[in-house]
């Protein structure tokens, strides 16, 4: 387990990490989503011993990570732009991760290459962007470590490449003690891969829960109330996070499960109501907009 | 631990893997300025073999080939380079940080493996180039060991280097910012004790050094630049000290420590910035913007031979601006953010000024410090024309006598007083540096420098201006002591049974030696010694010599001291065995005893120039002379025909060639002495005169006008 306790970092005027807590638990998948420079990589640079907290706690396993070999051999980050030594290829640098992580499995490695048809002997360089994520996600799969940290390393990958790979975590998961923790933008990726998903905005950690948790605690509300103070009043009763209105139709985004923000429209007497599930895309958008992330809307006014 | 060990030599062989190349480039510039030079040297070396050792252990560490050296330094600049450059990519510092590995496992691997590339390549051409020369040669057992020193010197030459590299490099978060720092780590010690010494020159107008000054010791011990250099020149001489070996080891052990503390709490994060410790940026701008600043207004005012001290004010505050400006282009690679670290600028420039306040104003009190009396051992109290009046043995170049002129313990008191007068007149505005210029209206001055040796051991050197009628006073009583003559004429300095030969030199200033059998010699050199302490000390002061002896003997200095490159004699070559001259050993006409001798033995010394001996004459006036335009000057060239020749410079100096009788007898009469006095003669000269004899030779005299 992952245990973020207070941490802080700063780089001279950027709070990077801005008293962030939370909990990354085992055997599940984690996305971290954020807006453009909330920290996600910097949270994962702390949790792969990389970058030193300011002030704070990170724990995993119980123990420290920075300069700590032990623990770190359990942690393969994976940066968004991956490095190869020069003129190096494929053999080299599973030779090299064989040095450095005693559990590198070597066959799978091989096996996986051969079946993204990935040229042992090729130079790294020559390779595209797309397949050098691709040996960067077989190289950090086949280190055997228990928690791999991806930053944005599914991006650049095609359609059916993001399949595979998923395939190949969901298999890793099931066949041993396997965390990895996912930082990206596209959410929707995110959203049928991830078990429990942690919201970083302007170096704040939002939220971090539970995909299914998230989406039970948040819904879309769309209702006609003719009566503008009974409307007002389910304003009033509801925790809304986004209001829009489009004619006499009300589409509220709000906190609480379906079943109680219906109760509480219907108390309204509404001509019309209906309680959507959001996409994460919606929920990332709305709790972002809470914490004063809104500029889409900014050009068209 | 051994499972460390062999995991930390497997990452020593990945680093050596990757940088390949570095080992390539070494080996190849090796192999060619080594063994291969070597050869094309050894093939072309006419010497005797014998000699071969003060030359072969060069080749080696570069003091032959300086390229060689220079490839020394450049590769183990490169080898820090490329071996730490990773800290300064976020990329590369990503990936070596996020793995298993502890920091301290990556420096010593990093660290080994810079050392591993470039140092065997080295090793391995230092035995090729020792078997090259065994084969072409032969190698003794002492070249071999020289060799060996030589070897070993090129290392600790690298070793420095590269350490400094390293630490600079933990400073920075830019490999070119590193490169910077690299250089500015191994010059920067050198530059500010060098710079005190330059500003005590420069601003001290009592400052006198006629060897290393205390910051120019520390320059050589305390700077990697100063121990590169040392360990060459040391180690090629076979003389590699105990103290450089341990000031390189010490101070690599410093910077491996420093670097490997800095490297511990290097933050990741900081991979792209120049400074990876952004808040020691002002300090450091501050460190190095004062003695940069100051030196580069040195510098200039020196090329640009500007006189006075109060130019480098502004030459100091627009080197310090333009340096804080550079500095902080390199903290932020942005031109609207030059004015960032303004405190830290202002407190740069505010620094130059202050040094050079602290200095323009002697602070300190240097030029008026003259230490108690009481505490005063003795003095010692060289002008300027002992430089030109004596010649010592053992070295034909050493202008002071062994034991430094100091005078015996009761003369303390005149030669105090003297010093005094001399602090007195630097308050006037007399010193050392301006006594020649002509701008001392008030009477005749001379510089000359002043040794106090002090109880505690400690020596305290002076230079002022002294009154010429105060330092003739003071001499005449000095030379009163039989002692102290002894003391400080050559004379007493030569190992008479040792003479092979002497020479006599008149008004002509032509040598000639004379035939003399030994007793004639040793009777010759006993009446000049009685003579010497014989005549009156105002013979000495006052009085012009009439000719010199000159001495010769086989120059044992030379054979013993050889190989020290602190040895230049003063000899000449004849046949195989060079030998030792000693000449002005002047001759005053009160030498009776041995002028009496000299015409038993057949040689009378002429005392004055016969026109018909001479071909003609060349006048040099100084452009102050040229300028100043005297009576006696004006006089003097109206009355040279229309044969002489005039040559007017853009300095205001002219030259004038005289062929015709009349007026080389005329210019005769304002040709000075063969040779001044222990003090000069107490005039200002304007020019001189090259006189060309019909048998060939010529002398230079001084011109009197």
């Amino acid at each position: 387990m992952i245990e973020l306790k207070d941490l802080d970092k700063t780089f001279h005027d950027i709070h990077a990490a801005d008293h962030v807590t939370g909990t990354i638990r085992d055997g599940m998948v984690f996305g971290l989503i954020g807006s453009n420079g909330a920290g996600k990589s910097t949270l994962l640079r702390m949790i792969a011993g990389v970058v030193r907290p300011d002030s704070g706690e990170l724990l995993v396993d119980g123990a420290h990570v920075f300069e700590n070999p032990e623990i770190k051999s359990q942690i393969c980050f994976l940066s968004d732009t991956p490095y190869y030594f020069q003129n190096s290829d494929l053999r080299e640098m599973r030779d090299y991760y064989m040095t450095v992580y005693p559990a590198f499995n070597r066959k799978q490695f091989d096996s996986l290459s051969g079946i993204f048809h990935l040229d042992m002997k090729r130079k790294i360089s020559t390779f595209s962007k797309g397949m050098k994520k691709q040996v960067s996600i077989l190289l950090g799969l086949c280190t055997g470590t228990k928690y791999l940290l991806c930053d944005e390393t599914f991006d650049g990958l095609d359609p059916v490449m993001r399949q595979a790979f998923k395939s190949l975590f969901a298999s890793e998961i099931v066949n041993r003690n396997f965390t990895p923790v996912i930082a990206s933008h596209n959410l929707r990726e995110l959203e049928d891969f991830c078990d429990s998903i942690g919201l970083l905005h302007q170096g704040r950690l939002l939220l971090t829960e539970d995909i299914d948790q998230v989406r039970s605690k948040i819904c879309k509300l769309q209702c006609v109330i003719r009566d503008p103070l009974r409307e007002q009043e389910l304003l009033r009763s509801l925790r809304v996070l986004k209001s829009e209105r489009t004619g006499s139709l009300l589409t509220l985004t709000v906190r609480g499960g379906r079943s109680e923000v219906m109760s509480i429209a219907e108390a309204q007497d509404p001509l019309f109501i209906e309680v959507l599930p959001l996409t994460l895309e919606e929920i990332f958008i709305s709790e972002t907009e809470v914490a004063g992330y809104d500029i889409k809307d900014f050009f068209l006014h | 631990m051994t499972s460390k060990i062999s995991f930390c030599i497997k990452l020593i062989r990945s680093d050596i893997r990757h940088r390949g190349w570095l080992a390539a480039l070494s080996g190849t510039l090796f192999f060619l300025m080594m063994p291969v030079y070597t050869m094309l040297y050894l093939s072309t070396y006419t010497n005797p073999a014998s000699d071969l050792i003060f030359y072969f252990p060069g080749l080696i560490n570069g003091l032959t080939l300086r390229y060689l050296a220079a490839a020394i330094a450049v590769l183990a600049i490169l080898s820090a380079l490329t071996g730490f450059s990773w800290i300064h990519s976020r990329e590369r510092l990503d990936f070596f940080h996020s793995l298993p590995v502890k920091r301290t496992t990556w420096f010593t691997a990093t660290y080994l493996s810079g050392l591993i590339i470039v140092l065997v390549p080295y090793i391995v051409c230092c035995v090729l180039t020792i078997a090259a020369g065994a084969a072409d040669t032969g190698m003794t057992a002492e070249l071999a060991g020289r060799s060996a020193e030589a070897a070993l010197g090129g290392v600790l030459a690298f070793f420095i280097i590269y350490n400094a590299c390293v630490f600079a490099l933990m400073l920075t978060g830019r490999t070119v910012t590193g490169l910077l720092a690299s250089l500015a780590v191994i010059v920067y010690p050198f530059i500010v004790f060098v710079l005190i010494s330059s500003l005590e020159t420069a601003f001290f107008r009592s400052f006198y050094s006629d060897s290393l000054t205390l910051p120019q010791k520390l320059a050589k011990y305390l700077s990697p630049f100063g121990l590169f250099s040392a360990v060459i020149e040391q180690s090629a001489a076979g003389a590699l000290g105990i103290s450089v070996t341990a000031a390189v080891c010490l101070m690599s052990a410093l910077f491996i420590a420093a670097a490997v503390l800095l490297y511990r709490i290097y933050p990741s994060e900081t991979a792209g910035n120049a400074v990876a410790f952004p808040s020691i940026s002002p300090a450091l701008k501050v460190l190095i913007c004062i003695p940069t600043a100051l030196f580069i207004s040195l510098m200039i005012k020196n090329l640009m031979m500007l006189e006075g001290n109060i130019l480098l004010f502004p030459l100091g505050l627009l080197a310090a601006v333009l340096l804080c400006a550079v500095i902080e282009f390199i903290y932020t690679m942005d031109l609207k953010l030059l004015l960032k670290g303004w405190k830290s600028s202002l407190i740069s420039i505010a620094g130059v000024m202050a040094v050079l306040c602290f200095f323009h104003l002697d602070l300190p009190g240097y030029d008026t410090y003259i230490p108690d009396k009481e505490k005063i051992e003795s003095i010692s109290f060289c002008p300027d024309s002992f430089s030109s009046y004596f010649s010592y043995p053992e070295t034909g170049n050493l202008q002071e006598t062994p034991t430094g002129y100091f005078a015996p313990e009761e003369m303390n008191d005149t030669l105090y007083a003297l010093a005094q007068s001399g602090i007195d007149n630097l308050k006037n505005g007399i010193d050392s540096q301006n006594v020649y210029d002509g701008n001392t209206d008030d009477g005749n001055y001379l510089s000359a420098v002043f040794r106090y040796r002090l109880s505690g051991g400690r020596t305290i050197t002076r230079q002022y201006a002294v009154a010429y009628k105060d330092a003739a006073g003071a001499l005449e009583e000095l030379l009163g002591s039989t002692e102290y003559r002894k003391q400080i004429f050559p004379f007493f300095y030569i190992d008479r049974s040792s003479v092979t030969s002497i020479s006599l030199s008149d008004i002509y200033g032509t040598f000639e030696n004379m035939s003399l059998d030994k007793d004639q010699r040793e009777a010759l050199l006993k009446a000049y010694e009685t003579d010497v302490l014989k005549v009156s000390a105002d013979t000495f002061i006052n009085t012009e010599p009439i000719g010199e002896l000159s001495v010769e003997y086989p120059n044992t200095a030379l054979k013993e001291n050889s190989g020290s490159d602190t040895v230049s004699p003063h000899y000449s070559s004849s046949g195989s065995d060079p030998y030792a001259t000693v000449p002005m050993l002047y001759l005053y006409p009160e030498y009776t005893n041995t002028l009496a001798l000299l015409d038993e033995y057949g040689y009378s010394l002429r005392t004055k120039i016969d026109p018909d001996d001479i071909s003609s004459i060349t006048l040099y006036l100084t452009d102050s002379a040229a300028q100043s335009k005297s009576k006696e000057g004006i006089d003097l060239f109206r009355k040279l025909s229309n044969t002489a020749e005039t040559t007017v410079y853009s300095d205001s100096s002219a030259d004038i060639s005289v062929t015709s009788q009349e007026d080389i007898a005329l210019l005769l009469n304002y040709t000075g002495a063969y040779a001044n006095g222990i003090l000069g003669d107490g005039n200002k000269y304007f020019g001189s005169v090259d006189i060309y004899y019909k048998t060939g030779d010529f002398r230079n005299y001084p011109l009197k006008l």
